[in-house]
């Protein structure tokens, strides 16, 4: 059985920085079943302008029922030369 | 008597930024939303549903802690990132962890892909189909696109041989490195590859190696249904892959997509029963005054839009997707 690295993984980049969290909780709005993000002191945070934050890497991955086959990679299709 | 469809259902979790734009477009106009994320199965979901007799179409109510709807009801389904079963059942013993999650999808999920409306935007079961790479390249070559010659191997020789024959050459990872254990994440960039590092690691799993093309500018064309949003991507130093860097400094600007792409994207899509995707492309220039060459590098079927300066038109762009023909 061979047990190294496979040679994809090795070309990662160290573990990327944690950003503070954006946010504390997200609570769905019964009535628009929009979601309102809270910080820890529970006020409402403002997501307008942190959509390109939970574009890569951080958000789960598509496809799939729920099924949970999909990690949470960088998920925004790749781009290269 | 058929019921007349009244619902938008969302599949997704409530962190999902991307669903609220959209969402919000919905309310505007007026049509009863729910948001449902399979992952709350349990008594923040509730449902069931029935088949048989004269019923031909699943039938049952599905219930969430803020709606109580009739599945038949449903126009749409709005299909975004739900939460994974195995994230809801974490904290249950293996083998029980395996039945409900197995259970769940199947039960719940199968009858969330086969409701009485066809229209899914998109349907999980087309997302699947169109997420491998090896899918989207062969059908993009086979509708008469460019696409960068491509190997996928697990063989070290068959990776030298490639570079000498196309060098430079990147690496793309299929679906990224996973989260490790402790929430860390990193990032497989697709990167060149120098030839001196290939080695016989690469017989551990498949891997997947272009020619570099030799590109002065991205574009990513969003198709929603008819429509096409488009923008030209470059970034200050001319990264491979745009997402490495900062992307406050990445440049997006207007790009007219030559009719002939716009063809092969429909086509594309219609392949795999699609409506929606985030196609990716390389631009060369071929000259001064002359239209550049475009190549096909992938389509995410689920791909994310709203960093885009155009998504607020794009959700509106999905909003009349959902309802077209069944909402005023």
């Amino acid at each position: 059985m061979t047990t190294a690295t496979a040679w994809g993984l090795a070309q990662a980049t160290e573990p990327l920085p944690k950003d503070g969290p954006l946010y504390a909780t997200a609570v769905l709005d019964p009535a628009t079943q929009l979601a309102r993000f809270y910080d820890a002191a529970g006020a409402i945070v403002d997501m307008g302008d942190k959509k390109k934050a939970v574009t890569v890497t951080k958000s789960k991955g598509g496809g799939g029922d729920g099924s949970g086959k999909s990690n949470p990679v960088a998920d925004d299709s790749n781009s290269d030369g | 008597m058929q019921p007349s469809p009244q619902t938008v259902l969302v599949i997704t979790s409530v962190e999902d930024v991307h669903a609220d734009l959209v969402i919000e477009k919905l309310n505007e106009r007026r049509v009863q939303v729910v948001r449902a994320d399979p992952g709350d199965i349990g008594t923040g979901l509730m449902f069931d549903v029935c088949l048989g007799d004269d019923q031909v179409e699943w039938a049952g109510r599905l219930r969430t802690p803020s709606r109580d709807i009739a599945l038949e009801e449903v126009g749409a389904v709005y299909y975004r990132r739900p939460t994974p079963h195995s994230a809801r059942f974490a904290h249950l013993p293996a083998v029980e962890r395996e039945f409900a999650v197995t259970e769940a999808q199947h039960g719940l999920g199968g009858v969330l892909r086969n409701l009485r409306t066809t229209r899914y935007v998109n349907h999980p079961a087309a997302i699947n189909a169109a997420d491998y790479k090896p899918a989207q390249l062969r059908v993009a070559a086979r509708l008469g696109m460019a696409i960068p010659p491509t190997l996928i191997t697990n063989d070290v020789a068959a990776a030298r041989k490639f570079a000498a024959g196309y060098g430079p050459i990147i690496y793309k990872s299929f679906r990224g490195a996973p989260r490790s254990p402790d929430g860390q994440v990193a990032a497989i960039w697709t990167q060149r590859v120098a030839e001196e590092t290939l080695d016989d690691s690469l017989a551990v799993t498949a891997h997947l190696f272009q020619k570099e093309v030799a590109k002065t500018a991205d574009a990513r064309v969003t198709v929603i249904g008819r429509t096409v949003f488009a923008s030209r991507i470059t970034t200050p130093g001319g990264a491979l892959d745009w997402r490495s860097g900062d992307w406050e400094q990445l440049v997006h600007d207007p790009v007219d997509v030559p009719e002939q792409i716009i063809d092969c994207l429909h086509a594309y899509l219609d392949h795999f029963g699609l409506v929606f995707g985030c196609f990716d492309f390389a631009l060369e220039s071929t000259g001064e005054r002359a239209p550049d060459r475009w190549t096909f590098i992938e389509c995410n079927p689920n791909g994310q839009w709203g960093w885009l300066p155009d998504s607020d038109a794009m959700a509106q762009a999905f909003a009349d997707l959902l309802l077209e023909g069944w909402w005023p």
